[in-house]
């Protein structure tokens, strides 16, 4: 859990940092996305769903946009990824659903 | 089994309420103002971060160039629009370039007026009349301005260019030039005004006739059937030079004539006389030649 912690909050600041060097357009790298998708692995719905809300929210506190909506991606990518787990999915698939939700956000969201 | 279902119900639960929760806190985000708990947030973060945000900046600063200028050669629509702008201004300059010199113009117009003198409104030159041989223009005043025929118009600094013909209507009237062959005028010759002491070289005294000096001669100004502007009859003992100035006399002995005095028709071209003649031969360049004409006045009286 304390690992799934650490990686999220990597992803967040990654998402603050590096984030606006990168966004070309409207593409850019979903750090905190990818990092919830691959650190709630193994963790049970609640445990998952809250580390991508709090993951969301550092991401917004760090980056500038508007705040709750780095929260939402962050439940988002939580939710898919806890679904995904529990069909069983290989930790590819996992990934390019965790992409796949960074690229369906809807443009308010960015 | 029924573990697994209220694990999941409870996650469904809690994934509604952190929506809800993350919702609240984008509309209380947005209601707030700037000085606000979450954008004072924003701003301790930013401030924390601005040290690692500079070193990753300037480490990227290559590829964020590269980027604008993609992004600049893919959209040129901030171009046009900078185009479009530099543009107006031209247009605008141009427009301020035109009126600053018609202001300039029109204030030379106003300052030469006399005092004695009653002006018709400005009017424009609206057409020339006739052909080769004839030197009339109609001009866009007329008896509604109070202008009647055979009054003095005048150009600048009391520049005589001619004067109305017959053929006025309310708002029109012709003007026979001082070119022409029937325009006929009594002139004055005077000489310049004198240099005035400790003037220095940009002095317009030269430029302007000395008209409380005695006269070079007097005459009539009269185109030939030569093609020259001269004036006729004068005296082979007059001492007209060249330079000097011709202006209306305005009265011949007794008589009043057509024009007020002291309106300045040109300068002395040449001056020659052979001994069989009996007047002086007079060659005049007007001061304000007919195609140069654009806003004149006429005097409806003095």
């Amino acid at each position: 859990m304390v690992r799934a912690a650490l990686l999220v909050a990597l992803a967040a600041l990654l998402e603050g940092v590096l984030s606006p060097l990168l966004t070309f357009e409207w593409v850019g790298p979903k750090f905190l996305v990818l990092g919830v998708a691959v650190a709630v692995t193994g963790l049970r719905d609640l445990q998952a769903l809250l580390l991508g809300f709090f993951g969301g929210v550092l991401t917004d506190a760090l980056s500038g946009g508007f705040f709750g909506v780095g929260a939402l991606g962050g439940i988002f990518a939580a939710a898919v990824s806890v679904r995904a787990g529990a069909a069983r999915l290989k930790g590819h698939a996992r990934l390019v659903l965790a992409q796949a939700i960074a690229v369906g956000e809807p443009p308010l969201l960015r | 089994m029924g573990r697994r279902k209220s694990n999941a119900a409870g996650g469904l639960a809690a994934l509604i309420i952190l929506c809800v929760v993350s919702l609240v806190l984008f509309t209380i985000y947005v209601k707030e103002g700037d000085s606000g708990p979450l954008h004072t947030i924003q701003l301790g973060a930013a401030e924390v971060l601005r040290p690692v945000r500079g070193l990753f900046g300037l480490a990227a600063s290559p590829f964020t160039a590269a980027s604008e200028r993609v992004e600049g050669a893919l959209d040129t629509s901030e171009k046009e629009e900078l185009a479009q702008k530099a543009l107006e201004y031209e247009e605008g300059a141009a427009e301020a370039a035109r009126l600053r010199q018609e202001n300039e113009r029109l204030r030379k117009l106003l300052k030469g007026q006399q005092a004695s003198f009653t002006y018709s409104p400005l009017a424009q030159v609206v057409a020339p009349v006739g052909g080769q041989l004839t030197q009339r223009v109609v001009i866009n005043v007329g008896t509604n301005d109070g202008v009647k025929p055979e009054q003095p118009v005048v150009v600048g600094n009391n520049t005589l260019i001619g004067r109305t013909t017959n053929r006025v209507t309310p708002n029109t009237a012709e003007v026979l030039l001082v070119a022409d062959h029937s325009f006929a005028a009594g002139v004055r010759i005077l000489p310049p005004k004198a240099p005035e002491a400790g003037a220095g070289e940009e002095t317009t005294s030269a430029k302007e006739p000395d008209l409380r000096a005695s006269s070079h001669g007097e005459g009539l100004l009269k185109t030939s059937w030569e093609g020259y502007l001269g004036v006729d009859y004068v005296d082979l003992s007059a001492g007209a030079e060249q330079g000097d100035f011709v202006v209306t006399s305005g009265r011949a002995g007794e008589r009043e004539l057509l024009f007020p005095p002291g309106l300045l028709i040109g300068t002395v071209e040449s001056v020659s006389s052979q001994d069989i003649d009996q007047y002086k031969k007079i060659v005049v360049t007007p001061v304000v030649k007919p195609d140069d004409l654009q806003e004149v006045r006429v005097i409806v009286d003095w």
